[in-house]
């Protein structure tokens, strides 16, 4: 194994909770790899 | 104290985002300040009643975030550790969990929307909700069972580390745990959304030879490739079953991954792999999916041995400890 997990690559959106649903109509429309939700 | 939380009340409708109560951790209980938490489809299946779930629930099982407080008895974590949050917990004392299988853990016979004891820590306007696999991660905070919590090291962004709770645990754990995946085999890979990916790294970290892609959705190819894949099969244009077994020279893969869900991805998945070659099925399938045998792809044929692999078939807490290992080393490296 070379060891370099890509985990930074996975991540195409950071969204507040307030556009939970909006991530989800993203993700439908097959437009992200992975959305993460951040909080404050 | 009060957490602002995405609530689900009702199947086909929007989540709610609003403030809730969070009652105290009991014994054995964990409160968790979520961090951040990733987006995952089998949160979607319940949202859209495909995977029947009591409601009102908050969703959530990809988290990462800092323990605030412990309740009594609790012992492996303790409050400003970082956590990853385990959507299976482990007893470590069943049978399961002490012959190597904790993510068969007997706590899963438990209802996994309520704490240990059966009772939610989550009110709004006097109304329990429930705590989907008992993490609910779409919330600021978050009471858990201990044994649903992973603590992990401190110089991985947590807004990383959640991705490893459930994409990275369930993509990649199946090529490392389930099917042992030895270097210079040929792998195909049946969905290359944001779990799929990680199966395909984890191929290429293994040292697979052939990494073959297949999704109907273009840029999800082109991610592939990007993650390790050496071929792409768009099954919208062309039978993926064909083109695997012609790309792979030898009458279909060694190994194959499904990581849909659906019928028709697990005939294919099935159907794409050599005589004695192994399909893993990963994908969550909506309620009432049946995976048919037939001629063509036969589990007693011994043409193909179909496994399930669920949570990576992993031990969460070795898994998780790695992988953010080895995403802290990169970090250091690159900084």
């Amino acid at each position: 194994m070379d060891g370099k997990y890509q985990l930074k690559e996975l991540v195409t959106r950071r969204l507040p909770l307030s556009d939970l649903n909006h991530a989800f109509d993203l993700m439908k429309q097959g437009e992200v790899k992975r959305s993460v939700i951040v909080y404050e | 104290m009060q957490a602002n939380a995405a609530v689900l009340y009702e199947v086909r409708k929007p989540l709610v985002v609003e403030d809730v109560e969070l009652l105290e951790p009991e014994a054995h209980e964990v409160q968790v300040r979520w961090a951040a938490n990733g987006v995952c489809h089998s949160d979607l299946h319940v949202m859209t009643g495909d995977y029947p779930h009591p409601l009102p629930v908050i969703l959530g099982h990809e988290a990462a975030g800092v323990v605030e407080k412990v309740g009594a008895g609790v012992e492996t974590v303790k409050p400003g550790d970082h956590v990853c949050s385990s959507y299976i917990p482990s007893c470590g004392r069943c049978w399961y969990c002490i012959s190597g299988q904790p993510t068969m853990c007997a706590l899963r016979d438990k209802p996994r929307w309520f704490m240990l004891d059966g009772t939610s820590r989550f009110r709004s306007k006097g109304q329990a909700l429930h705590h989907f696999l008992q993490v609910a991660g779409y919330a600021t905070h978050a009471v858990l069972p201990e044994q649903s919590v992973i603590p992990i090291r401190k110089d991985v962004p947590l807004d990383l580390a959640c991705l490893v709770s459930c994409g990275v645990l369930a993509g990649a754990g199946p090529v490392f745990n389930r099917a042992k995946v030895p270097p210079g085999a040929s792998v195909a890979v049946f969905g290359c959304g944001g779990v799929g990916l990680n199966t395909i790294q984890a191929a290429r970290m293994v040292g697979a030879g052939k990494i073959i892609a297949v999704d109907i959705n273009r840029q999800k190819l082109t991610w592939a490739e990007e993650f390790g894949a050496t071929h792409a099969v768009d099954a919208s244009k062309e039978d993926p079953v064909a083109r695997v077994h012609a790309i792979s020279g030898m009458g279909g893969v060694d190994f194959a991954f499904e990581v849909v869900g659906t019928q028709k991805t697990i005939e294919q998945a099935l159907a794409s792999t050599h005589r004695g070659g192994t399909c893993v099925v990963v994908g969550v399938s909506p309620a009432g999916t049946r995976c048919p045998s037939t001629p063509a792809c036969s589990f007693s044929s011994a043409s193909s041995p179909a496994r399930h692999s669920e949570a990576g078939t992993s031990a969460p807490t070795c898994l998780c400890s790695s992988i953010s290992s080895w995403t802290a080393s990169t970090s250091s490296r690159s900084s």
